[in-house]
């Protein structure tokens, strides 16, 4: 029983907590930036997309809002996802598209909205301990962007 | 390089055989493939096997209790559009003077995995955070309603039509009319796409064989022209990509134009990956069919169906004929052939000379798709 509770207790990050910082309440993308072109890319990478730049790109902190490209709720997917959940793609300045889910059902949605960046659960392990990763959210139009 | 002319096309009934061996039915499709072809399995010089799922040595395995070993038999995984990449590899081998005759196969048996959407690779990032392939194909029917005022209307129209068209194709999966409001009332799996709007898992083979124009002439069978052979992968992108549009299948099918010198005028069917109802829509325009946006006018005029301008999936697509992954390109070619020498039955195109088939798919991050093959053909 003891070696249960402490599965249960630890945390699955995914992809990896390094993937964003907590500042002041927000949640901030850590992405790549490439020294040669500027091009930015998340997750990190280390070829350039842009120039083809290999090695040495730089991590970045990117802004922690953008916009809902587009979005879906998903009612048919791996026992893993609990259904009905949403999946959105994200566009944050700078020409970083990120996929991720969204915290609201589809019918509270619409495309170009603005949507922060938050951390929760995405899915669960099979032994039922819950996946954290990065969500959106909207933001309402109330918080800069 | 040389002509290259398909000389004879077979398939089973797509449908769901949990029992059926994957082998047996591969090799159901390659008998009536040779039959039609008029020669002998020991004039195949070459196979080319191509299978999402299928597993090591498919062809070997499918080829093994018809004699047919020995030869150079190359195995391919291409996603969906795994048929179609082994029958360029058939092609070219024909083209290029190494062989005379090759046999192709396109082969899956997805009933292996139960129900549900079809499995992708967990390593893959979006995978991860919850991507499913329903869900790709929903959100880019959710931008291209945005930006151009189609609605689920248009989505079930073209749902309504392959199930119209498949009702006439003794091959296909399904082969029952349904209504409109039967497609938009039928359960949600990703929104807006409907079940209706989604094609089916299912268990199939088909396979063709190509050769030389002067083999095709002392076997004495109906001589079908292959014009153009491509393929091409996504562009990766990290950043914006427009998913109201399809920048893999344009411009493969470019290329494919380019090859077979001529246009969008000039073709009389296209067998297109309706894998879920807007990727017809979206197929529409990469295709050149109609412009950016006007693909909601297409259906409302039913210019797609049989009898329309541009008939697009007589045989009923992937929709209803169903989506083997592996063996669905090879199927679609096994349809061009056939409406093009006139043996079509009740879902014939009139008049049918130019025929263009389209595979694309494979859920990958940050691509529109894995890869792209689109054929063209001429009688």
């Amino acid at each position: 029983m003891a070696q249960v509770e402490q599965v249960a207790s630890s945390v699955e990050y995914y992809p990896s907590a390094d993937c964003w910082v907590e500042e002041a309440g927000k949640v901030f993308l850590i992405g790549s930036r490439c020294p040669k072109c500027g091009k930015q890319t998340f997750p990190r990478r280390t070829v350039c997309d842009g120039c083809g730049t290999s090695g040495e790109q730089e991590s970045v902190r990117l802004p922690n809002t953008g916009t809902l490209y587009s979005y879906s709720e998903i009612h048919v997917a791996p026992k893993v996802f609990a259904t009905p959940y949403v999946i959105g793609y994200v566009d944050l300045p700078g020409d970083v598209r990120v996929f991720g889910q969204v915290e609201h059902p589809a019918a509270e949605l619409k495309p170009d909205e603005p949507v922060e960046v938050v951390l929760g659960a995405i899915r669960k392990l099979d032994s039922g301990q819950p996946v954290i990763s990065y969500k959106f959210r909207k933001t309402g139009g109330t918080r800069n962007a | 390089m040389r002509e290259v002319y398909v000389a004879g096309v077979g398939m089973i009934r797509f449908g769901r055989f949990p029992e059926r061996p994957i082998e047996d039915m591969g090799r159901e499709a390659v008998l009536k493939a040779l039959a039609d072809a008029k020669v002998a399995g020991n004039q195949i010089q070459e196979t080319f096997c191509g299978s999402g799922y299928g597993g090591p040595l498919l062809g070997q395995r499918i080829l093994r209790d018809l004699g047919m070993t020995g030869m150079a038999i190359t195995n391919v995984e291409n996603a969906c559009s795994s048929g179609t990449t082994a029958l360029r590899e058939g092609i070219a081998a024909v083209a290029m003077g190494r062989i005379d005759v090759a046999l192709v196969m396109g082969i899956d048996k997805l009933t292996k995995f139960g129900g549900g959407t079809v499995p992708l690779e967990t390593t893959d990032l979006e995978v991860g955070e919850g991507m499913v392939m329903p869900g790709l194909y929903a959100m880019r029917a959710r931008r291209y309603m945005h930006e151009f005022g189609a609605t689920p209307k248009h989505l079930g129209m073209v749902s309504v039509k392959a199930h119209k068209n498949g009702a006439r194709n003794p091959y296909a999966q399904y082969q029952k009319e349904v209504s409109l409001d039967e497609v938009l009332n039928s359960r949600m799996i990703a929104d807006p796409l409907t079940m209706y709007m989604c094609c089916p898992t299912g268990d199939g083979a088909a396979a063709v064989v190509v050769t030389t124009g002067e083999k095709v002439r002392q076997l004495g069978v109906p001589s079908v022209k292959v014009l153009a052979s491509t393929l091409q992968s996504g562009l990766y992108k990290t950043g914006f990509r427009d998913m109201a549009s399809n920048e893999l299948s344009a411009r493969t099918c470019k290329l494919a134009y380019e090859q077979a010198g001529l246009g969008p005028k000039d073709v009389s069917l296209a067998e297109v990956h309706d894998a879920f109802a807007i990727a017809e829509v979206l197929y529409y325009e990469a295709l050149g069919f109609c412009g950016k946006g006007e693909a909601k006018n297409l259906i409302d005029r039913g210019e797609t169906e049989i009898t329309g301008r541009i008939p697009v999936n007589p045989s009923g697509g992937l929709k209803t004929r169903g989506h083997p992954v592996g063996a669905t390109g090879v199927a679609q070619v096994c349809e061009a052939v056939w409406q093009l020498r006139g043996q079509a039955g009740a879902r014939q195109v009139q008049g049918a000379k130019v025929a263009l088939t389209h595979c694309t798919g494979g859920g990958i991050a940050g691509l529109d798709h894995g890869a792209c093959s689109i054929h063209i053909f001429a009688k």
